[in-house]
């Protein structure tokens, strides 16, 4: 191996510095990213009378706001799952898809609306136009709202704790706590998702929205 | 590392040092473009990854591309560019590796935060740092950890979920994975460590061999040469007997001819003038005698190459001895009609010790050689002492002539024995090409040696030079000084007064012998064997009546000389043996003398020679009881 001149050793020592500097800024900007949640819209402290659907009266209600393609939302998904396994209360739990309203029920057929039937007692519902999700109040993906049997909201937020990543979180222990009949000390998170799609909204037009899934 | 080079002599160790330098250098190239391989390899992998994983993410009804696909073409490329860029650049440089031990952790880094800390993930690290053991660099490991270990501390303390997939953890949990990786890398430097002890060890044994083919490929190379030296010399030592043979064919067929040929000539029955008579005898003599010489050279030279030689330290005058080799010289120049001088530089020693016979022969073969090449012009023999004490000199004798002289190439060779200047020489001039190396060997034995200096065409010089170095060098002036001892040939042959018993099987030689010894007044008597001679001997002996001389041929059948003489003494004979043997090879004389004999006569028989000898032993019976002689 030739000896390299103090000029190229110079250069190298700066280009891997450089190189350095650059890997450092994209690992840096893609963790922030990472933990960059969406907006989080305030739903009614009570079950809104206008929607369709009526909470159940026996049991607390458990609605799972998702948008059909959303990557990130697998992970919530694989949450919701767990935690309903670990919960013991009783709770009925709706995911609700949301899909533009010029598209068919097809448009949000897929992976998250396939993954939903393996949820224990879930209800999968369409949500043409995002219009339950405005009545409460959802505006990004994995979303998730819990009323009391009386109505009363008593939780609502995200239950990972960053884009897309599993894993023991504030947001599934507080929720598990609160199907549970427990205290809770945190009744709101951020949530780590895509912008659902409600009519009027596009990448253009949603100023609450959050940048894509992880 | 240094130990198996301990026991290496110190070329050796360096030729395994650079062979250990080699295998280390082609193992980490190897390692670097492996490396950049699996670099592509994770770049392609992310990104496949995440076409499939999550292509495009959504904004409402909207889609773009996510946002790790460009993370995986970007983040990965820019993490794979400079290990490649390094790779195809300064490969095995020390560097690269540090620079791909950076990038395979980021790798890691990168692929268990977008798993989100799956601890399965972390594999990636232990295989990433059992790939890195490849380049047997203990440092790259240590860099990989520090890459690794910094990398846990800073996503562990704040962000954990990257890391380790929860969001919650003790700020101390990143230890716990980097003691796991120091736990892999204790086990990965031992096994580096061997690694290398392995290397070393194959580049010493590897140097050892070749250290050992080379030297036998130099032996063989050596072996070869020597052979190739050898087998031309052989050839051209076969080549030169044969050419020798050939010559010698000719030099004893030649006289052979002029013998057998005047011999029947003067054995017809025609009567023959008296001149033509007396020119056939001279002719028959003479070409006798020229065989004899033939013989002569041919026995001297397998003397000296037997290392036989016996010379004499007498004393001798140099001078006697120039005027003997003139004398003798002079008539064969003459006969060519060359001009023939002698000079001698004054002041000589008066004498000198060292072989006078050997002295003139030398003199005598380099004249004889100058005569016989020489055509016309002239030969002259010049001596002189060159002094360089009061007690030491160099006897200096310079054999010039105007003959046919001889390049550089036959100069060369011209001492050689059975060697002539070319062919074409001995089928000119005749000679079996032993004059020169007999003259060149003898002078060697004496302390001397011979020189030559020759131009084709114009001539030869050959100085003869003898060192001398002896107390009290006694200088002589002028030529009136010398004192010649002229020959004795020239007197009248003595006459025999006794005895002789003639003990000798072959009856042309008892004829011979019988009648030269009768004409010189002895009374002979034969014997055809050793029994029978030494029988009659010892008879008459008894009778009070004993032979005043024997001559003893050494070779006969029934009982030979040696045994003859042997029984004689054995019986208490007293009286005179005179050994008279045609063996002359080498050690005859001595072994003559052993038997008993007191004497040693050589065939053929020279006349005078014989007489002379028969008549001074004679003479000695005479005046009493002969003291055994311990040499003639």
């Amino acid at each position: 191996m030739p000896k390299s001149t103090p000029r190229a050793r110079v250069g190298i020592g700066l280009g891997i510095g450089v190189w350095c500097s650059l890997v450092l800024s994209g690992f840096l900007a893609l963790i922030a990213y990472a933990d960059r949640p969406g907006e989080v819209g305030t739903p009614p402290e009570t079950w809104p009378a206008e929607v369709s659907i009526a909470p159940d009266p026996t049991a607390p209600t458990l609605l799972v706001f998702l948008h059909p393609h959303c990557p990130c939302s697998t992970a919530t998904m694989d949450e919701l799952e767990r935690l309903l396994g670990e919960a013991r209360g009783d709770v009925r739990t709706i995911l609700v898809y949301g899909r533009p309203s010029g598209e068919g029920d097809a448009w949000a057929s897929g992976g998250l609306w396939e993954r939903g039937v393996r949820i224990p007692g879930a209800t999968r519902v369409i949500d043409a136009g995002g219009r339950l999700a405005s009545s409460f109040g959802a505006t990004t993906s994995g979303h998730t709202i819990l009323y009391d049997a009386e109505g009363r909201l008593v939780f609502h937020g995200g239950i990972t704790d960053s884009r897309g990543h599993e894993g023991a979180s504030y947001g599934r222990a507080a929720l598990r706590d609160a199907i549970d009949g427990l205290p809770i000390s945190t009744p709101t998170l951020p949530v780590f998702g895509c912008p659902l799609v409600r009519d009027g909204t596009s990448a253009e037009a949603c100023e609450l929205c959050g940048e894509g899934a992880p | 590392m240094r130990r198996p080079l301990a026991a290496l002599t110190p070329g050796i160790a360096a030729r395994a040092q650079e062979l250990y330098a080699d295998e280390l250098d082609r193992t980490r190239r190897f390692t670097d473009r492996m490396f950049a391989c699996l670099m592509v390899l994770q770049m392609a992998f992310g990104i496949v990854a995440a076409f499939v994983i999550s292509p495009r993410t959504w904004i409402g009804a909207d889609s773009y591309t996510h946002v790790h696909v460009w993370a995986s073409l970007g983040l990965g490329s820019l993490i794979a560019s400079a290990p490649i860029v390094m790779v195809l650049a300064r490969p095995g440089a020390a560097s690269t590796r540090h620079v791909i031990a950076v990038a395979q952790m980021l790798f890691s880094a990168l692929l268990i935060h977008l798993t989100g800390g799956r601890i399965e993930t972390h594999f990636h690290v232990f295989g990433s740092l059992a790939f890195l053991a490849f380049y047997r660099d203990t440092r790259v490991l240590v860099t990989a950890t520090v890459i690794v270990a910094a990398d846990h501390f800073i996503r562990g303390v704040y962000w954990p979920q990257s890391v380790f997939g929860v969001l919650t953890t003790s700020p101390y949990r990143w230890i716990e994975h980097a003691a796991w990786v120091i736990f892999e890398d204790v086990f990965l430097v031992i096994s580096c460590r061997q690694s290398l002890w392995q290397i070393m060890l194959g580049a010493a044994r590897t140097a050892e061999l070749e250290d050992s083919i080379s030297g036998v490929e130099r032996q063989v190379a050596e072996r070869t040469n020597e052979l190739a030296v050898a087998r031309a010399q052989a050839e051209q030592a076969s080549e030169a007997k044969s050419q020798f043979l050939a010559n010698m064919s000719h030099e004893l067929r030649t006289p052979l001819t002029a013998i057998i040929g005047y011999a029947e000539t003067l054995d017809d029955d025609e009567e023959h003038d008296p001149l033509e008579r007396k020119q056939a005898l001279e002719t028959v003599n003479r070409n006798a005698k020229h065989l004899l010489g033939v013989i002569n050279d041919i026995l001297d030279l397998s003397k000296i190459e037997s290392g036989r030689v016996d010379l004499e330290r007498i004393a001798c005058a140099p001078a006697s001895v120039i005027e003997e080799v003139a004398s003798m010289s002079r008539p064969r120049a003459t006969a060519k009609n060359l001009e023939f001088t002698t000079a001698v530089d004054y002041p000589i020693p008066k004498s000198i010790t060292s072989d006078p016979l050997r002295l003139r022969q030398i003199l005598l073969n380099l004249v004889s050689n100058a005569v016989k090449f020489t055509e016309t012009g002239s030969v002259s023999l010049r001596a002189r002492f060159d002094a360089s004490g009061s007690d030491s000199g160099v006897f200096v004798v310079e054999v010039r002539d105007t003959g046919i002289g001889m390049s550089r190439k036959q100069l060369d060779i011209v001492f050689r024995p059975f060697a002539q200047a070319d062919s074409s020489v001995s089928r000119r001039f005749g000679g079996t090409g032993l004059g020169l190396s007999i003259a060149g060997e003898l002078a060697r034995l004496m302390g001397g040696r011979i020189e030559a200096a020759s131009e084709p065409d114009r001539g030869s010089v050959f100085t003869f030079s003898l060192d001398v170095q002896e107390a009290g060098l006694e200088m002589i002036e002028s030529a009136e000084e010398v004192t010649y001892v002229r020959e004795s040939h020239k007197a009248p042959l003595p006459r025999l007064d006794g005895s002789v018993l003639l003990v000798e099987d072959g009856p042309d030689n008892q004829r011979l012998i019988s009648y030269l010894l009768g004409r010189a007044g002895a009374r002979v008597e034969l014997a055809s064997n050793g029994k029978a001679g030494s029988d009659l001997a010892l008879e008459r002996l008894g009778e009070g009546r004993p032979f005043d001389l024997v001559l003893m041929d050494m070779q006969m059948p029934v009982l030979d000389g040696y045994a003859a003489t042997h029984r004689l003494r054995s019986r208490g004979y007293k009286g005179v043996v005179i050994a008279l043997t045609a063996h002359a090879m080498s050690d005859d004389r001595q072994r003559c003398l052993a038997a008993g004999c007191d004497d040693y006569l050589a065939k053929p028989v020279d006349r005078r020679r014989l007489i002379e000898t028969c008549a001074e032993w004679l003479g000695r019976v005479r005046e009493g009881s002969p003291p055994r002689r311990e040499s003639a």
